[in-house]
């Protein structure tokens, strides 16, 4: 079954307020057989982290689908972490050159999801959340990063990057969708004390299966304004799915 | 709107806390008079280490701090961020050391806040260690509360105000500063040392807060106090991870001094 995906970012109330851009940033891409989604939020007070988020989630998808098998197939995590914040530092030194910042500017969270061939790679440094769908239901894959308070979380250019970093290999089996949202988001979309997803997010999942990303993203950013009214925050989301016994295609949906 | 996503689809998550202690001095010295027109009785009252004329009429200063604090509550209540996120606690010290108002929601609070505020009364020594210890306290076992309830919460606030010294008990009061300094130097407590009038044992506070100095209240100006707090509040309330909520520099002119 072919794996599909969606994604948007949508500016906070706090953002508009202050006049400050938006500073969540998404990115999906398919080649090779692999399909990989990315999410990146810029730190609250570096002046250019939007452009760094961007050119992060660019570059990593990329990287992901050029090296999925290689990600896959490495034992030593350590090296894979390694891998994927070098990409990233990369990407961010080349834009603190073009400009003329610091690389603090342009800290941001990641969270990344990809598939290909049965198999899934995440990665996830930060706040945000990344969940999936199987079929038992909704779960979480890994958790917001926050340390102990609320405004506090690791960016790609913290020193303690590498040992915050969380990395999930796996075989696929009744998995069927991937969701990755901003912290924005999570404040809706996501239950902090039962740590659950939204049952909501499984009708998001299918509406990806059954929609071209072209019709569906445009909506996705509409129906985040419901979402924007929870929070002051910026609000993303990236979305990769297939249809399943959970997520049924269209010949199989009941007639209404 | 389309039904992709509905209100009734959200999950329903409690708002990041910004809890804050005030500690404050409600010794005999505080109810001194500051302002406005008196009557001397022709009594005489020996209290919190010193000798007193008795007078009728006047403003206090405890009156001032009662004013600052109402506002501070009026302020937070107002704003539509800060009313849902800020959790006062109120541990005074005078007599005693005490627990006058208990950490809960703004909304929940504000039935009893004005009597309990209004209530106080300028009594006793200075035990400011025992009081420190006790706001601590406080706000660690408030920290396990969110913690056991899944609420989100921003670094805590102490704000310590006094017109005198300690002189309460030295080991309490050596407690009290080792804690805040270690939480401190942690990062996971912000202290502001406020001295109110000329009488204000600076250095005494200063023990509190090794990295930021302590400050002296202009006059009594509490009530600017109290708006730069509130407004500092809000912002903290709204920040959002990676933001350096950096404090208003300029508006503590206003109000405050070295």
């Amino acid at each position: 079954m072919t794996w599909k995906s969606v994604c948007c970012a949508v500016q906070g109330r706090g953002h508009v307020k202050k006049n400050i851009p938006c500073q969540d940033k998404v990115a999906r891409r398919e080649e090779n057989g692999v399909s990989v989604i990315a999410l990146a939020d810029g730190a609250g007070s570096a002046q250019f982290s939007h452009y760094g988020a961007q050119v992060v989630v660019n570059r990593i998808t990329a990287f992901v689908v050029d090296r999925f098998f290689d990600l896959i197939a490495q034992a030593d995590g350590r090296k894979v972490t390694q891998d994927i914040l070098s990409v990233a530092a990369q990407a961010l030194t080349d834009e603190a050159e073009l400009r003329e910042c610091e690389l603090k500017d342009l800290a941001s969270t990641l969270l990344v999801a990809a598939v290909s061939d049965e198999k899934f790679f995440l990665a996830h440094l930060g706040d945000g959340v990344i969940g999936y769908l199987n079929a038992t239901g909704l779960k979480i894959a890994s958790t917001p990063d926050n340390g102990e308070f609320s405004n506090e979380t690791v960016f790609i250019t913290s020193a303690n990057a590498a040992t915050r970093m969380r990395i999930y290999k796996g075989e696929l089996k009744s998995i069927s969708g991937f969701i990755l949202m901003s912290d924005g988001t999570e404040q809706s979309l996501y239950n902090k004390r039962n740590k659950t997803l939204a049952p909501v997010v499984k009708r998001l999942m299918h509406r990806t299966c059954l929609v071209s990303a072209e019709v569906l993203t445009p909506q996705l950013e509409e129906a985040l304004g419901v979402v924007l009214e929870n929070t002051q925050d910026d609000c993303s989301i990236a979305i990769l799915a297939r249809t399943s016994e959970q997520l049924l295609p269209l010949m199989k949906l009941p007639l209404s | 709107m389309n039904d992709l996503i509905r209100r009734q689809d959200l999950e329903s998550n409690p708002m990041p806390r910004v809890p804050i202690c005030l500690c404050l001095d409600v010794s005999g010295s505080m109810g001194r008079v500051v302002d406005g027109q008196t009557r001397d009785t022709g009594k005489r009252e020996f209290s919190d280490g010193k000798w007193w004329r008795l007078v009728e009429g006047g403003i206090t200063a405890l009156q001032e701090l009662k004013g600052g604090v109402n506002l501070f509550y009026d302020n937070l209540l107002e704003d539509e961020v800060a009313r849902y996120a800020a959790e006062i606690c109120v541990v005074t010290f005078g007599d005693k050391a005490e627990l006058v108002i208990d950490f809960a929601n703004l909304d929940r609070q504000e039935s009893k806040r004005k009597a309990k505020i209004d209530g106080l009364k300028a009594q006793g020594e200075t035990p400011m260690g025992e009081a420190v210890n006790m706001a601590l306290d406080c706000l660690e076992a408030r920290k396990v509360e969110y913690k056991e309830a899944g609420v989100d919460y921003y670094q805590p606030w102490l704000v310590l105000m006094t017109d005198g010294s300690s002189n309460g008990d030295a080991m309490e009061f050596n407690r009290a500063v080792a804690r805040t300094i270690e939480l401190a130097n942690q990062r996971k407590l912000t202290i502001f040392p406020i001295g109110i009038g000329d009488k204000a044992d600076m250095e005494c506070l200063a023990k509190f807060s090794l990295k930021r100095p302590p400050l002296r209240l202009k006059g009594m100006n509490f009530k600017g106090f109290f708006e730069w707090l509130s407004a500092s509040v809000s912002r903290t309330s709204q920040s959002m991870p990676g933001d350096k909520v950096k404090l208003d520099l300029e508006g503590i002119k206003t109000w405050g001094e070295l």
